[in-house]
């Protein structure tokens, strides 16, 4: 049994090794053996056809793997790119604005030398890290702009207020680089559950001028519409009850 | 104020947490890795009791390396988020490189921080499926009206 088993073993090395060996000498063996040349080259040809179609779809099946991973990769990569370390990734205006809150004066005296940032509350047990609201769009004036909001307190010393940070940055339509609108802190008191003031970090002169030219606007119009409706202050916008003044 | 919940600070409690959850991973999953190459390597008729017997012996320790990873995982996770009162993926990358490197430290130098380049990367890796899910699930916050009132 062991001997049988033996050249079974060794007509399969055999076979192997005549496989590896120059189709030329491969030809010569099996023209030795079956004395039919001209057979035996159509008969190989027929069979590398077959071979080919089977080799180009398993080539093609290869391909698709590989680029279908390549491809989930690059997207991984990019995306940590984009929050971590792009100059308007989510993470890293977060860190840079949590430093300019901290380094603010009026935010030491609330909070204390310790101020602990986080996103929104989660919801899911195995959340790593809480998620900062954020969002992405392309204001009225065409400029690519992310506002987040994020908030801080003071978890080492239990101190009873809480902000609410506000950011916002846009992207210059001139140098194509993102630079902030502003840095503002809404400070509520916990204990006294009451709204504890703003605390403006960084506005922008730019910004600022902005606001009052919209603000100047919209003292300007005929009607008080207070953000109910889209009121223009046209004359039809008087025949709605919502926007006749108080 | 629905969105400052201060008083949820998961810190000490989670790397209890990870831990046992690390355990159970590598326990089910080695042990049923181990169940299916203890069978395999079994004479026939004993493939069973065999694929039981290496379940048994092998599943506990790779569910053990698992716990030792996500322990001190969380351990340095929960350090890193104390030292810079920031909660960003930054910090599970740290932690996930300072892992790595502990846990390789008998190989001296070298092995170490291969393994926490190693480490880091795995976790960046991670944190960036979990920062595309939440991209691609997510929906956008409806509209804020930004502007600060200036007076």
């Amino acid at each position: 049994m062991n001997s049988l088993a033996f050249r079974a073993a060794v007509s399969r090395v055999q076979q192997r090794h005549l496989r590896r060996q120059t189709p030329a000498a491969v030809c010569s063996l099996s023209q030795t053996r079956s004395h039919a040349g001209g057979r035996v080259h159509g008969t190989r040809s027929y069979s590398t056809a077959g071979g080919r179609g089977r080799q180009m779809a398993g080539t093609a099946g290869n391909v698709l793997l590989v680029g279908s991973v390549v491809t989930l990769f690059g997207y991984i990569m990019y995306t940590l790119y984009d929050n971590l370390l792009a100059e308007n990734g989510v993470t890293r205006v977060y860190n840079e604005s949590l430093d300019l809150v901290r380094a603010n004066p009026q935010i030491r005296e609330i909070f204390g030398p310790s101020v602990m940032g986080f996103g929104e509350p989660s919801h899911g047990q195995r959340q790593r890290q809480r998620a900062i609201s954020h969002r992405e769009f392309e204001d009225d004036k065409g400029r690519q702009r992310l506002t987040m909001k994020y908030y801080v307190a003071n978890k080492k010393d239990g101190g009873d207020h809480t902000g609410v940070v506000r950011v916002d940055i846009a992207k210059s339509a001139f140098t194509g680089k993102w630079d902030y609108n502003y840095v503002v802190v809404d400070v509520f008191d916990t204990a006294n559950s009451r709204n504890a003031g703003r605390v403006e970090v960084l506005v922008t002169d730019e910004f600022a001028k902005e606001v009052r030219a919209s603000e100047q606007t919209r003292r300007n119009r005929r009607f008080d519409v207070g953000g109910r409706g889209g009121s223009d202050g046209s004359w039809f916008s008087a025949l709605n009850p919502s926007n006749w003044r108080k | 104020m629905r969105g400052a919940d201060v008083s949820r600070d998961p810190c000490p409690w989670v790397i209890l947490n990870d831990a046992g959850g690390a355990f159970a991973m590598g326990a089910i999953g080695g042990g049923t890795w181990h169940y299916i190459k203890g069978a395999r390597n079994s004479p026939y008729g004993e493939r069973f009791r065999g694929g039981m017997n290496a379940m048994r012996s092998r599943g506990p320790i790779i569910g053990g390396n698992f716990a030792v990873w996500g322990g001190m995982f969380s351990t340095f996770e929960c350090v890193l988020k104390g030292i810079r009162q920031k909660e960003d993926p930054w910090n599970s990358i740290g932690s996930g490189a300072i892992t790595g490197g502990m846990l390789a430290a008998r190989g001296g130098w070298k092995a170490a921080s291969v393994s926490a380049v190693f480490g880091g990367v795995l976790l960046a890796l991670i944190e960036g499926v979990g920062i595309a899910m939440s991209r691609a699930f997510a929906q956008q916050p409806p509209a804020i009206a930004p502007p600060p009132a200036q007076q």
